[in-house]
Parts: C-alpha cells; sequence; structure tokens
C-alpha cells in the first residue's frame, strides 16, 4: 500500500544502500570463492576440483561421516533432552535448561580442550583414572565433541517445536486408546519433526564447517573443512581451498533443500500452542521418563565435567602431572593478549549494534515491500545462514585482498564479515517483531497525523526494540567466539581472543587457553545473561502490571 | 457537499477494485459503505483516509481537492478494523498521539485525552495498557484516538466486526450517538446489512467495485434498484408474475392460502420469532420464499402444500 505525497525519497535511498551492502558483503565473497575455485593463473581451470575428486576421494568419505554422524548423535541426544524438557514431570528443569544455554554459547575448542584435558595421553580419565595410554585422536572424538557441542542447540531447537506443538493433539490420542508409547512415537514425535529436521540440519553444517576440532583432536583424520584450512594457510594454494570450501557449500545446500520446509517450521514455532486444553500434556511412561533423565543428566554431568576442566586447567600448574594451584597462567596474560581480548571486546559491540539495527533495517523494508525485489533480497542476506564460516572468512580474503593494506589491517573487514554473517538472524528477529505487529499500526499513526520519520521513531522503532536487542546479543555472542570466519582475516595487528586461544592450544599451553576460554566464557556469558534479564523484565512488565 | 468522491477507480494489477465511484456526503452526514467482502469499500476508505491513491479521479472535502495530499496532512481519521492501537503506549498516550504529532504539549495532549476518554465511557482508564483492555474497550480508545485530531470526516473500518453480538448492537448506538453529539461526518464500511441500517441516515451499496444504489434505508427497503440490493437489504422472495416479468416480495407482505394460485409451494420450516412466525417455503423450480406472519395468525405446518398470496402493490420490480 503505497500512499500518496512524498517521503519516499529517502526511504529508496535506504534500501539501495542496504541492497548494495548486501550484495558487496555476502553475494560478491561467495561468487569470489567460488570464482576461485574453477581458476589456475587467470584462467578457467576446472584441476583444483579434479584433483579433489581423484586425489582426495577419502576426504570427501571423512567429511561425510562425521558431519552424518555428528547431526544423528546431536539430534538423538537433543530429542531425548528435549522431551525430558517439555514432557516429564521433574525439578531440574531449569538448571538443565541453564546448561543448554551455558553451553550454546561456549567459545571453540572448549569442547576440544576438555577432551585433550578428559581422554588425551596424559588425561584426566584416561590417564589418571583407567591408568591407560591409548591414542585419542581420531574420528570418535571428533564426533562426539562435535556432538557434545551441538546437542544443546538440537535441544533447544526441538524443545521449541515441542511446546509449540499443539498439545490436545496427544490427549486425543490417549483419549483414542493409544499406550504412552504409541502416543510418543505416533504423536509426540511426528509433531516435532520440522524441529528435530532444523536441527539435524544445522548440526550437518556446523559440524561440516568446523575445522578446529578435527585439527585438534583429529590426529592423522582430517576433513574438508581443516584441510582447508591447512591448504590455504600452508601451501597457499587458494583454488585447491576454495574448491573445498565450494564442496562445502553444495553439501550444505544440498542438506538445506533436503529441509528447508521443516527449517521454516521448526525455527518459526512460536512457544505455547493454539490454546484450547490448557492442562499439561501427558507425559510419556514411567520407563521412558527415566531414560530419558539418565540420557540428559548423563549429558549434563559431561558438560560439568568440561566446563569444571577448563575452569580447573586455568588454575592448574601442569595439567596431567601437577595439579597444584596457581596464578601463573593468568599472569602470562601479557598486554599483547589482553589488547587481542579488548579488541575481540570492541569489535563484538561494534558488530552487534551495527548488524542489529541493519538487521531491523532491512526487515523492514523486504517485510513492507519497500524496496525493490524484496524477496530476492532477503534470500541473499539470509545465505551467511548456510554458508560454512570458514567458506565466508576466505570469501573476504579473496573479494577485498585488492584493498590498500592499512585498510586491510583496520579490522574493519573482520567487523564487516560478523555483521553480514549475523544478518540473517537479525532479519528473521524482525521480521518475527513486525509480523506479530501489523502494518495498520504503522498507517493509523500515519492517519493521525505523523509524517514517516515520526512513524519510525514512535512506532516502529519501540515495538522492534526486542528483536534488537536479541539480535545484538546473538551477533556479539558469535563475534565473541567466531573463528573460521575470521582466522584468515586477522593480522599481527587484529589479533582476537579466540586467536590467541586457538594458538595456544595448538602450542600445547593448555594452561593459557583454559584462562583465555573462561574469559570469553565469562564475558559471553554475563551479556547474555544480562540482556535477557533487560528483555524479561520488560517483557513481564508488559505482562503483568 | 462536504465530502465528495469523484469517479473514483483503483486497480491491483490491472484489476479493478473501486471502478468509477462517485458519492457525495453533507456536513455531518453519517454515510455507510454496504457490501459484500471483496466489493472494494475498504479500498474506497483508504481512498478516502488517503492511504491509498487513487488511479483516476478526486477526493474532495469541504471544498478543497485532498486527491493527492499525504494521511498525515489529510483532515481524516480511521478507526481501524483491529482498532490498530499502539501495544507500547497507554490509553492516554494512545488517544493523545494525534496531538503529539501535531506538535501540542503534554498537558493540553492529557486534557484533551481525558475530555475524549469522557465522552467515549472510558473516564479513568487512561494509564491502563491498551492490551489489558476489553474488546469493546479497544473499540472506544479506537474512536477517542480518531476523535482526538478532530478530524473533518471520520472514516469507520467494519469497526464493529470483532465485537460479540450483544456488544456490537450496543456500540452500534453509542458510535451513532456520539457521532451525531459531536455532528462529524462519518462514513461507515460494513458488510453488515443491519449496522450499516441502524447506524448511517443513508446507504451505499456496493457489488464488485461499483456503488449500485445510494439512498435512506427506508428507500433502498422499499424501491431496491435490483435483485442484489434488495436481496442485500433484508430478504426478499424473487418471483415471476404470469407474464415473466421477474418481480420481488418482501416476507411480511407475502401470506399463504389454500386456494390454488399460480406459486404452489411446500412449507420447509416455520421459526416462532416473538411478534412473528416466519417461515421458509420451497418453489417447484427449488428457490426458496420467506413468508413472516403474524403470530397470532394459525400456524401452518413443515410438509404442508399451499400457495404464495400477495398484494400486488407490494411487489417489487427486480429487472
Amino acid at each position: 500500500m503505497r500512499p500518496p505525497g512524498g517521503g519516499q525519497t529517502f526511504e529508496r535511498n535506504l534500501g539501495l544502500a542496504v541492497m548494495g551492502g548486501v550484495l558487496v558483503f555476502t553475494v560478491w565473497p561467495i561468487l569470489a570463492v567460488i570464482l576461485e575455485s574453477l581458476r589456475a593463473d587467470g584462467a578457467f581451470d576446472p584441476g583444483a576440483y579434479l584433483s579433489l575428486f581423484t586425489g582426495k576421494k577419502p576426504l570427501i568419505a571423512n567429511t561425510l561421516l562425521t558431519a552424518c554422524l555428528t547431526a544423528i548423535l546431536s539430534v538423538t541426544m537433543g530429542l531425548a533432552i528435549a522431551l525430558f524438557l517439555t514432557r516429564t514431570k521433574n525439578r531440574g528443569r531449569p538448571l538443565v535448561f541453564g546448561a543448554l544455554l551455558l553451553t550454546m554459547i561456549s567459545p571453540p575448542f572448549v569442547t576440544s580442550l576438555a577432551y585433550i584435558m578428559l581422554f588425551g595421553r596424559r588425561g584426566l580419565i584416561t590417564s589418571k583414572l583407567l591408568g591407560l595410554s591409548l591414542n585419542p585422536y581420531g574420528w570418535q572424538g571428533i564426533v562426539l565433541m562435535e556432538s557434545a557441542a551441538l546437542t544443546s542447540l538440537a535441544a533447544l531447537i526441538i524443545a521449541g517445536a515441542l511446546r509449540g506443538a499443539d498439545r490436545s493433539l496427544e490427549h486425543a490420542a490417549k483419549d483414542l486408546g493409544a499406550s504412552d508409547a504409541a502416543v510418543l512415537f505416533q504423536v509426540t514425535i511426528p509433531m516435532a519433526l520440522p524441529g528435530i529436521m532444523a536441527a539435524a540440519m544445522l548440526a550437518f553444517i556446523k559440524s561440516l564447517s568446523d575445522f578446529g576440532t578435527p585439527m585438534i583432536i583429529g590426529g592423522g583424520f582430517s576433513v574438508l573443512a581443516s584441510e582447508a584450512y591447512m591448504t590455504a594457510i600452508g601451501t597457499y594454494d587458494l583454488p585447491l581451498a576454495s574448491a573445498m570450501n565450494a564442496l562445502l557449500l553444495v553439501f550444505s545446500v544440498i542438506a538445506f533443500a533436503i529441509c528447508r520446509k521443516s527449517l521454516a517450521l521448526g525455527l518459526m514455532s512460536r512457544e505455547r500452542g493454539k490454546g484450547g486444553l490448557s492442562f499439561p500434556p501427558p507425559s510419556p511412561a514411567k520407563s521412558v521418563s527415566r531414560v530419558l533423565a539418565a540420557i540428559t543428566w548423563f549429558f549434563i554431568a559431561f558438560q560439568a565435567l568440561e566446563y569444571g576442566c577448563i575452569l580447573w586447567g586455568a588454575f592448574c600448574s601442569a595439567w596431567g602431572s601437577d595439579f597444584s594451584f596457581t596464578l601463573a597462567h593468568v599472569r602470562s596474560l601479557d598486554a599483547y593478549k589482553l589488547a587481542s581480548f579488548g579488541r575481540s571486546l570492541l569489535y563484538a559491540v561494534i558488530a552487534g549494534i551495527v548488524s542489529a539495527a541493519l538487521g531491523m533495517i532491512l526487515s523492514y523494508l523486504t517485510a513492507r515491500k519497500r524496496v525493490f525485489a524484496p524477496r530476492a533480497l532477503d534470500l541473499a542476506a539470509s545465505l551467511p545462514l548456510i554458508i560454512p564460516g570458514v567458506f565466508f572468512g576466505l570469501g573476504y580474503v579473496l573479494a577485498f585482498n585488492f584493498l590498500p593494506r592499512p585498510l586491510l589491517d583496520s579490522g574493519a573487514l573482520i567487523v564487516l564479515n560478523f555483521i553480514f554473517r549475523q544478518l540473517p538472524v537479525g532479519l528473521r528477529a524482525g521480521e518475527a517483531a513486525l509480523s506479530s505487529v501489523g502494518e495498520e499500526v504503522e498507517r493509523a499513526a500515519r492517519d493521525l497525523g505523523a509524517r514517516q520519520w515520526r512513524v519510525f521513531a514512535n512506532i516502529v522503532a519501540p515495538l522492534m526494540r526486542p528483536a534488537f536487542l536479541a539480535s545484538f546479543v546473538n551477533a556479539f555472542t558469535a563475534a565473541m567466539t567466531a573463528i573460521g570466519a575470521i582466522i584468515f582475516l586477522v593480522t599481527p595487528g587484529t589479533k582476537l581472543a579466540t586467536v590467541e586461544l586457538f594458538e595456544a592450544i595448538k602450542a600445547g599451553d593448555i594452561g593459557l587457553g583454559a584462562v583465555l576460554a573462561n574469559m570469553i566464557v565469562a564475558v559471553t556469558l554475563s551479556v547474555n545473561a544480562l540482556f535477557s534479564l533487560v528483555i524479561l523484565r520488560k517483557d513481564r512488565s508488559a505482562n503483568h502490571d | 457537499m462536504f465530502l465528495t468522491l469523484e469517479k473514483l477507480t483503483k486497480r491491483y494489477d490491472g484489476r479493478a477494485a473501486v471502478e468509477d465511484v462517485s458519492l457525495e456526503v453533507g456536513r455531518g452526514e453519517f454515510v455507510a459503505l454496504l457490501g459484500p467482502s471483496g466489493c472494494g469499500k475498504t479500498t474506497i476508505l483508504g481512498l478516502v483516509g488517503g492511504h491509498l491513491a487513487p488511479d483516476a479521479g478526486a477526493v474532495r472535502i469541504d471544498g478543497e481537492d485532498v486527491t493527492a495530499m499525504p494521511p498525515h496532512i489529510r483532515p481524516t481519521a480511521t478507526v481501524f478494523q483491529n482498532y490498530a492501537l499502539f501495544p507500547h503506549m497507554s490509553v492516554a498516550e494512545n488517544v493523545a498521539y494525534g496531538l503529539r504529532c501535531r506538535g501540542r504539549n503534554k498537558r493540553e495532549r492529557l486534557a484533551a485525552a481525558m475530555e475524549l476518554l469522557d465522552l467515549t465511557g472510558l473516564s479513568g482508564r487512561g494509564a491502563e495498557r491498551v492490551d489489558r483492555l476489553s474488546g469493546g474497550e479497544q473499540q472506544r480508545v479506537a474512536l477517542a484516538r480518531a476523535l482526538a485530531v478532530n478530524p473533518k470526516v471520520l472514516l469507520l473500518d467494519e469497526p464493529l466486526s470483532s465485537l460479540d453480538a450483544k456488544l456490537r448492537r450496543r456500540m452500534r448506538r453509542e458510535i451513532r450517538d456520539i457521532q451525531a453529539r459531536i455532528g462529524i461526518t462519518a462514513l461507515l464500511v460494513t458488510h453488515d446489512q443491519e449496522e450499516a441500517m441502524d447506524m448511517a441516515g443513508r446507504l451505499a451499496v456496493m457489488k464488485q467495485g461499483r456503488i449500485v444504489q445510494t439512498g435512506t434505508p427506508r428507500e433502498l427497503y422499499l424501491s431496491p434498484a435490483n435483485a442484489f440490493v434488495a436481496g442485500f437489504i433484508g430478504r426478499v422472495t424473487a418471483l415471476r408474475d404470469p407474464s415473466g416479468r421477474a418481480i420481488g416480495v418482501r416476507p411480511e407482505n407475502l401470506s399463504f392460502t389454500d386456494v390454488p394460485g399460480p406459486w404452489p409451494c411446500r412449507i420447509l420450516q416455520k421459526r416462532f420469532a416473538g411478534a412473528t412466525m416466519t417461515y421458509e417455503a420451497v418453489l417447484p423450480d427449488g428457490a426458496l420464499a420467506f413468508v413472516e406472519r403474524p403470530a397470532e395468525e394459525p400456524e401452518r405446518l413443515p410438509g404442508q402444500d399451499v400457495f404464495l398470496a400477495f398484494d400486488p402493490l407490494a411487489v417489487i420490480a427486480l429487472d
């Protein structure tokens, strides 16, 4: 609906600017990787792919094996925990929920670091407890630890789907004579299927793009992501690294195509069902409940052990041989490393604010159709959802390496990478906020005499505030914990905390790694907790006063 | 005329939603646009309010051509179908928002809001959140908010459609009383003929983007321009007279007789409605006849085969 009168020039210019941004900072880097993979010495050459398919078949098999097993394991665990959270009576739910949130926002390598500390050559469990001297490195460890890291995400998505599902269906099934098991397998789980598929897809894609875990605990076992990193950093064969990344993208796109419908349904499902019967859902049989509880508490215990190790490791003289208390690792944080940490914070705050603001603006322009080709723009901006982080980072290197050195060293590219990589999340949040309000409210304001800017300032902006805050927290957290996307972009002058962490672990400095990991956890956790409180309190005052 | 719509046309993707619509509304008059859903009546409201730009034609208010005037300057205010209250503002803030846009200071705004809340029966509710109000109260806030900007024309878009039947009847009366008291010119859009007849002094019946007939409820009921209007305003039984001409008869003008005549029918059902007994009967060609008889007349029973009778003077020509 377009009212007569002016005031649209600003909107049109804003729309063009945002569209330009998406084209330059999302689409172009992706294209740059694909172009690079098909080129050698400036001419078209599919040689990189040929060598990939002839010489590196096991690599592809390894990648798919790891990603599939990880998806299956994390979704199975996640489903059990989600059922425990939503379909059984228990008092530990807030604790479980908190643990899931904590592990959702953990920085990379935390699981790998914990794995080494627990199961490594001098690991707490393998060597100290069991007296074994195993070689812990291999695909089993990768699958186990990637699953441990992704189970929380899967559990939260599936729990959302289970909560959003219409509970009266389960009562209806019981009413019609279905047994507990039949209700669970024929009604409850099928209802959560969109969430399950979405979780599986995300786990699959995240496993595909994880290069840190295989590098650190894979031993001789490598996958495309880690090999692409080594190829780009080690031999500087960018066409081959690009081809590997392009292949990862193909797998991601296939997974996305399979789960596309479910993804929309699964991630959109809101809390609370459609009303009607308000009594709680029927809980599964006692035996099933016990199994669910056992799986959940096993997972929580494992997470507690993991984070306990990291915390302990930060203050432990020499992990595996001398477990006495020390502050040496904390003291080893020199000004240089602290500067990296400060830079991480600064970049994360900037990226969080800009990404969230851009997400709100973009969602407004596309949802209200105030821009040319809104659907295409929405789709283009959403591409990073299925782009592996390493791919996106490499894309930035390839797309922008023509820029002058000082600009490359300024960290601007890193921040832009953060901004556009998290843009899809802000876009979705903004769309959800707008769809719950409806365009008529804006028309009402216009009708009462508000100019376009006033409609935005008085009506649209306040209504989008919660979505903005949530998007900020997401982008901030992602920036604080990102590694794949930025590993190619950091220069000696723009090192970030996660890079320091990566280097410490690579160098075998468990103590320093643990200190850095704890610092990142502490910051992201406090920011998340703070903003959740702000948003929740606002929410509560909106509903109850 | 105070509000004039002049040959308005609005197309969506080449399809005309409103075609060549002209309407004149006098100062202080309450006119209803009545028609089935999708007939283009809400589009007209959007054109008058300035939320849509017409492809052809003009809108004039109080002698001024406002066709190109954007909604925030146009001297109209709309009560939206779902009220479109601002969820993040209190009742008083909602009501005062239009004055805020006009740069009035806070005290002035508050005083005006108070006055309008009194007028709409919401005294003392100004500090409440709008999402805590009932449907009827939200409706009043929406009305107060529209009136607060002192518009020349008040636009009402299906304002009662989300209220329950009883409340709807009460709100009809309230809105009409307020409109009459402040003497504002009002244009109502509705698909409910009872609502339109109850509230508006004059109706414009719409079909497929065009106005088919304009007149007082009485005029439309007694002499509808065609079968569509006759069927939309009240009930009508469509018949053919012995010469083959299409005619219509209102239920209260029909009666049953056992004397054979040109319109045999079989009674399907009867319903007691207090003062009257209403019957539904089926004609040989399957068409339905609606008959309304005084309750004290002897009852006819479903299943009876009878004949329709009526006074030739009460016939409506439907051609």
